[in-house]
Order: C-alpha cells, then structure tokens, then sequence
C-alpha cells in the first residue's frame, strides 16, 4: 500500500484602453489605468494596470487571442506602489483586490502578472480538477504530461506544438465533471536553457524582451498562434497520461504505469484535489478508466517527439 | 492496536474507494491523503466487513488466489495492521 498526503477563436485582436476604469492613486496622485480583457480558453481574464505599456505588452503577448466583452473570471491588477519593508518603489500586482507581489524590476513584472493569474484561476476555478500538466492534443484525443517543475513539460510541448499538435496549456490540466479536459492555453513560459532548443523548432519568442521570473531566472515567451489559427485544441477526451522526466543525453524511453500507480501519482499533483475531496477523487479515476499511462524519459526534443508520436500511432491502429 | 488472527477490521468513515483495474485508491476526506492498494491489499480491503476475521479473509485469500496458508495469513495481517496504521481500517473485538 502506498499512501500521499498531500477556443475557440472568434477575433483577430484583442481590446485595450486608458482609463476604462474608476482611476487609481498613487502617492496622491490620479494615474491612468489601462487595461485588457481576453479570454485564455475557459478563463476569463483582465489585466489592469498603471504601468504604462503594460497592457499593450501584454496584449502583444497574447496577439489573436479572443476578445472578452463579459465578465472576468479574474483580475489581476498592477499598479505602482512601495515596498512594505523597505518603503522602495515596487510594482504591486495584485488579485482581485489582494496583494500577491512585490516586484523591483520592470523585467520581472509581466512573469508575475502570469503567475498571479495562475493563482486565481486555481481559487476561482474550481468546478475543474486541477493538474499540475502540460495539455497537448491530436486527432481529439488529449495527452496530459504531468510533472513537478522541471521536468521539461514545456519544452515537450512546444517540440509538439512545432509538430501540428494542438495546444491546451503547459501548466494546468483542467478537467471537468465529464472527464473532458479544458483548454487554459497560457503563452508558453520558456527558460533561457531551452531558447536555443525552441530556435531549432522553429517557434518565435516574443523578442526581443526578455523576463525575469524568480528561480526560473530568464525567460521568454511563446505565442502558441504563432504556430498557426489553429494551434489552440479545444476540449477533448483525456486519452494519454505521460510522465515526463527529462534527462540530459538520454535516450528516450516510455514505460508503462498502471492506472493505480498513476492516480496516485496525479493526486499529488492536483491543485485542488483536497478542496474538490471524494468528488475531484471521482473525476480523476473515471477520467482514468479510459486512458493509456506511461513514464516517459526525455532527451533530445525531436527523438522524444517521435517516440509519442509512435506511442499515438499505435494507440490509433489497436 | 495490536492485530490478530481473530481481529475484525471494518472499513472507518469518510473514506471513498475507487476501483482502477486490479488496484484501488482510497481518498481520505479527513487529511486529504490517497492510498494506494495494490490488488492483494484491495481483495483484503474488500473483505474487512466487520464481520469477517483475518484468519477468515486468510482463508479467501488462499482459495482465490491460489496462495501458501501461511503466506496468506502474514500478508492479511501484514496488510491490516498497516491499514489500521494509516486510518483506514478500524477493528471491531470479536463478540
């Protein structure tokens, strides 16, 4: 016994303004708000903020994502403001009315406004079962690689995403009550250890800036559209469970899981599993009956690649 | 507890079990935690009624699976204790 605690698209533009909100004070001062709606497959999202340029950097980031016209999910709010140790000039980003960061620098800004989106959408979300995975899907079936950070989840995206795979998010598997998984496709968070390998794919980063995001250190992003008006999956039937573990120089190899093991193993990855209780529990094992697992070693992105997609091609001729 | 041949474990409240194949998990409400059980551990979980001892769930083991006696009855008691341990099995005192 083992035991753990634990889009459719619809416009080619997005919409950003000044001042479309009540206006903010800082240090006294009535400062411009600007802001941007989108929506990131089934989340909501808006970015307000003071900082000049922000929302429009951020809008460029997300180029041909759809335009919100109703209500947010989520909010992030951005503003400038003043350490609350140091009385330093800051950049406070903030959720839904609560203070989340304190950021110094300008580069480190946009990494945390994606971040705090990411903790509202584990808050607020929570009709779906949240997996920490990567989301990719081909031929309506949806393959999930789940993974602590580091484990090359992104990049293994992205080396399918070059390949016409459709993309659904590298960091959230989202499933709902019918065990479909749900598109959150956030720009691909890259860092600086795999810019040459995404200059091999082919996939453009955002350039020329550069971000910084906490240990992760330099990052760049990637605009899954880039890759194409469909590049974005839409929900689909979880297929595939695939463990990714990269190994510098490895050959890459699969191996199978049984689906105990690999519930067990999805359950220490969930976000929300302990707040969902014996219902999120029901979702991930009936989500489970219908699908394949493995652990997969990484290695060189375009030998594993061709592995899963081997792995996919035999699935579809059993 | 101290787990005997004559024990009877039940399962204990606010658990769900969840059958994958040959194994299952259980989701304890209480902590949050999942628990693993391998096939051997689910048959034995399936027969701890309340009702039925380890030398009896032992002797199902035996004849379902084809198992030595003596193996069978160290795997119960094995398998019990560890589930009492991790709260989720409570036994009852033979009447």
């Amino acid at each position: 016994m083992t035991t753990a605690t634990s889009c459719q698209l619809d416009s080619p533009s997005l919409r950003f303004g000044a001042s479309a909100i009540s206006p903010m004070h800082i240090d006294g001062q009535r400062v411009s708000t600007e802001w941007v709606q989108l929506r990131i497959g089934v989340v909501n999202a808006r970015i307000e903020s003071s900082v000049s340029g922000l929302a429009e950097e951020y809008s460029a980031l997300y180029s041909g994502y759809p335009t919100l016209h109703d209500n947010s999910h989520v909010c992030v709010r951005v503003e400038r403001g003043r350490s609350r140790y140091t009385m330093g000039r800051r950049f406070i980003v903030s959720s839904n009315g609560e203070r989340m960061f304190s950021v110094k620098r300008i580069e480190e800004l946009l990494p945390h406004v994606e971040w705090a989106l990411n903790w509202e959408v584990v808050r607020r979300l929570d009709t779906y079962l949240q997996l920490h995975a990567g989301v990719m899907e081909r031929n309506g079936a949806g393959i999930v690689f789940p993974a602590a950070p580091g484990s090359g989840k992104t990049t293994l995206c992205a080396g399918l995403l070059s390949r016409g795979w459709r993309f659904l998010s590298d960091e959230f598997a989202l499933i709902d009550t019918d065990g479909m998984v749900q598109p959150y496709p956030k720009a691909l968070c890259i860092k600086e250890g795999s810019f040459t390998v995404m200059e091999h794919l082919g996939l453009p980063m955002i350039s020329p800036r550069r971000y910084r995001k906490g240990q992760k250190g330099r990052v760049a992003y990637v605009n899954p559209l880039a890759m194409g008006v469909d590049a974005i999956g839409k929900a689909c039937r979880l297929r595939h469970v695939v463990f990714p573990m990269f190994e510098n120089g490895a050959k890459p190899a699969l191996s199978s899981m049984s689906r105990g093991e690999t519930g067990f193993a999805l359950s220490r990855l969930s976000f929300n599993l302990r707040q969902k209780g014996a219902r999120g529990m029901d979702i991930l094992t009936r989500t489970l009956r219908g699908a394949t697992c493995h652990r997969l070693v990484s290695g060189n992105i375009d030998a594993t690649c061709d592995l899963l997609e081997e792995l996919l091609g035999k699935q579809n001729h059993a | 507890m101290r787990i005997t041949s004559t024990s009877q474990p039940s399962p204990r409240e606010g658990l769900t079990y969840h059958v994958l194949d040959d194994e299952a998990l259980i989701y304890d409400a209480r902590d949050g935690g999942t628990h693993r059980l391998n096939c051997t551990a689910r048959f034995i979980w399936e027969h701890c009624d309340g009702s039925s001892s380890c030398d009896s769930i032992a002797l199902k083991l035996t004849r379902n699976w084809d198992a030595a006696p003596a193996r069978a009855k160290e795997d119960v008691l094995t398998a019990v204790n560890e589930m009492v341990n991790n709260g989720l099995l409570e036994v009852n005192r033979p009447r």
